[in-house]
Formats: structure tokens, C-alpha cells, sequence
């Protein structure tokens, strides 16, 4: 027990350690490199108000260039990560991810749709956020027309209306003016965090906070509802609140992730499961671990997509190319990891 | 008054009738039997007085309050559940899996506390403290079923409700499980809804010396109930079944009672 408790306490601090790291990392490289020293200067100057000696040239970089930038990836790893916990323990399904209710399609078409209204990406991430929204409510109200909401109906409810919304965003993409409008529809769509706009971070930040907030504290729900829903009820678990406190929580979260980051796939289906490798399924610590996972992952990942050539690469393509590969040496390290 | 008081109840799926017209009740510290064959609607029966299925008639009262009037939190605080089936989805530690047990007694949203240690109490107590720290979806059938008798348990419940607790268990440890569950309605005075289609589990308990009583299901039906000893031995099986038995007594470590049963009516044969 002792041991296990020891090495679980080593397996946080590796995390949170690389979390910070990748975070300072991301601070410091670029086109114009800081040493980790010159970016704690400048945050200090930026937060105390006192003169470290830095520039207003390295002041701008980190303060309002690279700093917004690692913060949201931080957030929308950690967000996607906890929503895609919180989804495969609800549904019971280790295979379904943060977009299962519809919330990353109805995001892409939200978005594609105020591209083409507006000529530009201007309000993409309020309609993102919108249609987001709207999608998982009308997956609930789906699930709702065939009797009692359970959570057999739910996911076939988000199926469809991820089915439908998607179809949708495909018209919009015929549609649109191939020189310019579908190209931006296209490459949202892969996401990216080269544009959060300063304007929409701190909502998008909020929708998030509040969303993992309240799947952090939802984890023993989540343990419940896992076993299936007659199970759940016979515990004592009042599943219907239960069950709209963990769909709330997650399409806050992924719904803010997906507003300022596009549709970033993988995270949310791949480091659940990391997460479970290394601290076990129990959705209490899962849920915290996998947002560590999540923050330090999609921070690595945009600083390579920024770094790795002169142009950026979408998010979404590095995601899946360096999280296959590292996901099967995690399967092969572990056996598998109890599942039969 | 009595614990479970079932009356008149139907259900239906469908157009497709399971049960009609059952009634029966149960007492604190008594374990009753409902037995019949596979498919007979016993499953049903007991999810309609867990709350899962809504019965098209009749009305499930615990302790003398209609079940629709109990909370999810009151009703878990009169009946615990140990499903027949029970599908693993992920690899939880099994402590963490008897320790959901102690859900009725947390508040909504609330971190922390000490259910583990409780839980492991529970396990301690049938036997299976060694499995704490493995993953359940590692575990044979007989051992998930004690950990799911465990977190019933952890649960405090008046009543527990097992559908087939022994089905799928080797002899030892089936006669290890009906033991425990004689033992526990003795000493705890907690009462037990169970569902089997072996005839000798209602006579072990009765050899046990627990307050017993078991009824025929059959058809969906549910017939008069009585103590096993004096039900099997009043022919009824021949009236219900179409089968010639015999209650035979055995001098063990004490005397047993096991029920001996041959076709031989022509509907007897057609059956088998």
C-alpha cells in the first residue's frame, strides 16, 4: 500500500513537473529565443510591476504574445482531457471522446457558418461556442422524445445530431468561396491556438474553469454511473442530476476548448487513457491527472506545431501523429492496463 | 409491518405480458424465495420493486410507503442489488468498487472521504480483503459476485435483493455464498429477496435455520408462498410443473433436506 501510495505521489509530481516545464518551454522557444531565467524576469516585471531589466521588445513576446497562447493550450488540453473522461465513464465506453454528444460538430459548423456570414473568423468562436451548445441540447432532447433519457439513448441521440451537423458543415464547405472562405473553414477545423483573440479568452477561459470544476467534483458520480444506470440508482445515486452535472461540466469545458482551439481530436479519446495507465480508473484522481496529462500534452504539442517548420502546423494533425505512436508504447509498456 | 409488501402487480412489454397479478410480502430478518425456471419473469419482478421498470399495475410498498415516494437516496437505504449480470466497463481497483457501496450516505459533489477504509472492512468480513488491490475486470465470476454481495453490504441496507446469487458459481463456493447470506439475515436481522431456480437453495436455508419463505413462479404467475419444507413437500410441484418429486432427508453434519424430482407424466416429458 505504501509503496503503491509512493510511487502514485511520484507519478503527480512527474506530471505536474512536466506540465511546468513544457509551460516555461513554451515561453521561451521561438523565433526569438529566452532562457528560462530571461522569462521569469519578464513575468516577474509583468506581474510585480517592478523593472527586471527586460526589453519591451522580450516584454511583448512573452507577456502578450507566448504567455495567452501557452495558457489557452494549457486550459483546452486539460478542458478536452476531463470532458473525454467524463464521457467515456458516463457512456461506459472506453472509446468515445469529448465530440460524443455532438459538441465538435456542432462547433465546426458554428464556425464554417460564421465564416461565411462575416467573411472571416472573426465570430467564429461565439458561434462555435453556440452551436456547441446547441447540439448537446438537442441530443438530450433526441434521447428525451424516446421516453426516459437514459444513457443508451443519449449517446444515439448525439450520434445523430453529430451525424446531422456534420453534413451540414460539409454543404457549408460546398458552398463556400474555395479561393478564401473555404480554406479558413478547413483549417479552424484543424485546429489551432496561432489566433485566440484577447477579446474571447477570458469567456472561453471560464466556460472551461467551470465546466472541469464541476467534473472534478463529479468523480465519484462518475464511479457510480460507469456501472450502468439501474446500478447507479440502486446505490443511491440521484442519476438524472448526477448525469446532467457530468454532461454540463464536459460540454462546458469542450465547448470552450473548441471555440478558441478549433476541433482538436485525440486528446480527449487518448489521455484518458494515459491517465488510467498510470493512476488507476478511479474517476477522483483520473479526472485531475488527465487534465495535468491534457495541459502538458497540447502545450507540447502547439510548441512543436509552431517550431517544427517556418509555417505552423494544425494542431489536430500533431496530435494524432505523435499520440499514436506514444499511446502504443503505452500499451505495450503496460499490457494493456487491466482490460481484458 | 412488513418490510416489502407487493400488491396485485403486472407488467408488460408491450403487448408481451411477463407477470400479472403478483402479490406477496416480506419481513424484516426473513429471506424469501422467488423460484421458478429461467425466463419466468423473476428478473422483471425484482426490477419492478427496485424502481428500474415501471409496472403497468398493482403497487411496491417499503415499508408501508408506496416506491415512487422514496428518493433515490431513501430507497438505497431500504434495498441493496445484486444484479445477476453486470457488465465491467473499466478496470477499477475492486476496493474502489465495494466502496461505491457508501454512495447513499455522500452529499452531491462531495470530495473526498472514507469510504475506502469501509470498504475494506466489508471485505475483511467475506473473506476477500486479498482482492483489494486488483483490478476487477481481472476477477473469475465467483469472486466478482462476492464483491458485489460486498458492495451491497457497504450499503446498509434493510433488505437486499440478489437475483440467481449462485448461478454461476462451482459448488463451493455456491454453498459459500447461500451460507453467508443464511448467516447474515440471522445474526443481522437484515432481510433477503432472492431469486433462484434451484429448489434446494430455499431448503438450505431452512436447514440453516433462517426465517424462510419461497414461492413458485411459473408462467408468469406467482403462486402461494410457504415455508420450503412444507411447500415441496405438498406435491405442488406436480400441479405447477407436471413433475413427481420427493423432499429426501439426508443425515450430514446435520440433517438436510433435498428435493428429489423425475418426470413422468406425459407433460412432464414433453417439457424435458
Amino acid at each position: 500500500m505504501t509503496g503503491s501510495s509512493q510511487t502514485t505521489g511520484a507519478k503527480w509530481i512527474a506530471a505536474a513537473g512536466a506540465a511546468a516545464a513544457i509551460f516555461v518551454l513554451s515561453l521561451s522557444i521561438g523565433r526569438y529565443p529566452l532562457t528560462p531565467a530571461e522569462v521569469a524576469r519578464a513575468l516577474a516585471q509583468a506581474l510585480l510591476g517592478r523593472d527586471f531589466g527586460m526589453g519591451a521588445e522580450a516584454m511583448a513576446i512573452v507577456v502578450d504574445n507566448r504567455l495567452p497562447r501557452a495558457l489557452a493550450g494549457c486550459l483546452t488540453g486539460a478542458a478536452l482531457a476531463a470532458a473525454g473522461c467524463a464521457f467515456q465513464g458516463l457512456f461506459q465506453n472506453p472509446l468515445v471522446s469529448q465530440g460524443v454528444l455532438g459538441v465538435s460538430s456542432g462547433a465546426g459548423f458554428g464556425a464554417a457558418l460564421s465564416i461565411l456570414i462575416f467573411s472571416g473568423t472573426r465570430f467564429a468562436p461565439t458561434f462555435a461556442f453556440v452551436f456547441a451548445l446547441a447540439a448537446v441540447w438537442m441530443s438530450f432532447l433526441v434521447a428525451r422524445m424516446c421516453g426516459e433519457v437514459t444513457s443508451l439513448m443519449l449517446v444515439l441521440g448525439g450520434t445523430i445530431i453529430s451525424s446531422i451537423f456534420s453534413a451540414l458543415l460539409s454543404f457549408l464547405k460546398y458552398v463556400a468561396d474555395p479561393n478564401n472562405e473555404l480554406a479558413s473553414i478547413v483549417f479552424w477545423n484543424m485546429g489551432s491556438l496561432a489566433s485566440v483573440e484577447s477579446t474571447v479568452f477570458p469567456f472561453a477561459a471560464a466556460a472551461m474553469l467551470a465546466g472541469m470544476g464541476l467534473l472534478v467534483l463529479s468523480g465519484w458520480s462518475l464511479n457510480a454511473l460507469s456501472m450502468g444506470d439501474r446500478e447507479a440508482k440502486s446505490m443511491g445515486l440521484d442519476v438524472g442530476k448526477a448525469r446532467l452535472a457530468v454532461v454540463a461540466g464536459a460540454t462546458l469545458s469542450t465547448a470552450g476548448a473548441v471555440s478558441i482551439a478549433g476541433t482538436i481530436g485525440w486528446v480527449g479519446l487518448i489521455i484518458p487513457h494515459m491517465a488510467r495507465f498510470l493512476v488507476g480508473s478511479d474517476n477522483r484522481r483520473l479526472i485531475p491527472f488527465s487534465m495535468l496529462l491534457g495541459a502538458a500534452f497540447l502545450m507540447g504539442i502547439d510548441l512543436l506545431s509552431r517550431t517544427l517548420t517556418g509555417a505552423e502546423i494544425p494542431l489536430g494533425i500533431l496530435t494524432s501523429l505523435i499520440g499514436g505512436p506514444f499511446f502504443i508504447y503505452l500499451l505495450r509498456r503496460y499490457k494493456g492496463g487491466g482490460w481484458k | 409491518m412488513s418490510l416489502l409488501t407487493v400488491q396485485n402487480l403486472s407488467f408488460s412489454y408491450g403487448t408481451r405480458e411477463i407477470f400479472s397479478g403478483v402479490s406477496f410480502a416480506v419481513e424484516q430478518g426473513q429471506i424469501f424465495c422467488l423460484v421458478g425456471p429461467n425466463g419466468c419473469g423473476k428478473t422483471t419482478l425484482q426490477h419492478c420493486i427496485l424502481g428500474h421498470l415501471r409496472p403497468q399495475s398493482g403497487s411496491v410498498l417499503i415499508e408501508g410507503k408506496p416506491l415512487t415516494d422514496h428518493t433515490p437516496r431513501d430507497l438505497a437505504a431500504q434495498l441493496a442489488f445484486v444484479p445477476q449480470s453486470h457488465s465491467r466497463s473499466f478496470p477499477y481497483k475492486t476496493v474502489d468498487v465495494v466502496a461505491l457501496g457508501r454512495t447513499r450516505r455522500r452529499k452531491p459533489l462531495q470530495p473526498g472521504g472514507d469510504e475506502r477504509e469501509q470498504a475494506l472492512a466489508v471485505m475483511e468480513r467475506l473473506g476477500i480483503a486479498h482482492l483489494a488491490e486488483t483490478e476487477y475486470t481481472t476477477l473469475s465470476g465467483g469472486e466478482l459476485q462476492m464483491v458485489l454481495l460486498a458492495r451491497a453490504l457497504a450499503q446498509e441496507s434493510a433488505m437486499l435483493v440478489l437475483d440467481e446469487p449462485a448461478a454461476h458459481l462451482d459448488v463451493r463456493r455456491a454453498q459459500g455464498i447461500l451460507l453467508l447470506l443464511a448467516q447474515i439475515a440471522k445474526e443481522q436481522g437484515r432481510s433477503i429477496l432472492l431469486s433462484t431456480h434451484d429448489f434446494n437453495h430455499p431448503l438450505l436455508f431452512e436447514d440453516e435455520g433462517a426465517d424462510v419463505k419461497m414461492a413458485l413462479m411459473e408462467g408468469g404467475r406467482l403462486g402461494r408462498a410457504g415455508r420450503p419444507l412444507e411447500l415441496l413437500s405438498s406435491g405442488c410441484l406436480k400441479e405447477v410443473y407436471g413433475i413427481e418429486s420427493r423432499v429426501v432427508t439426508v443425515k450430514a453434519d446435520k440433517e438436510r433436506h433435498y428435493l428429489a424430482a423425475w418426470a413422468e407424466t406425459d407433460r412432464g416429458k414433453e417439457n424435458i
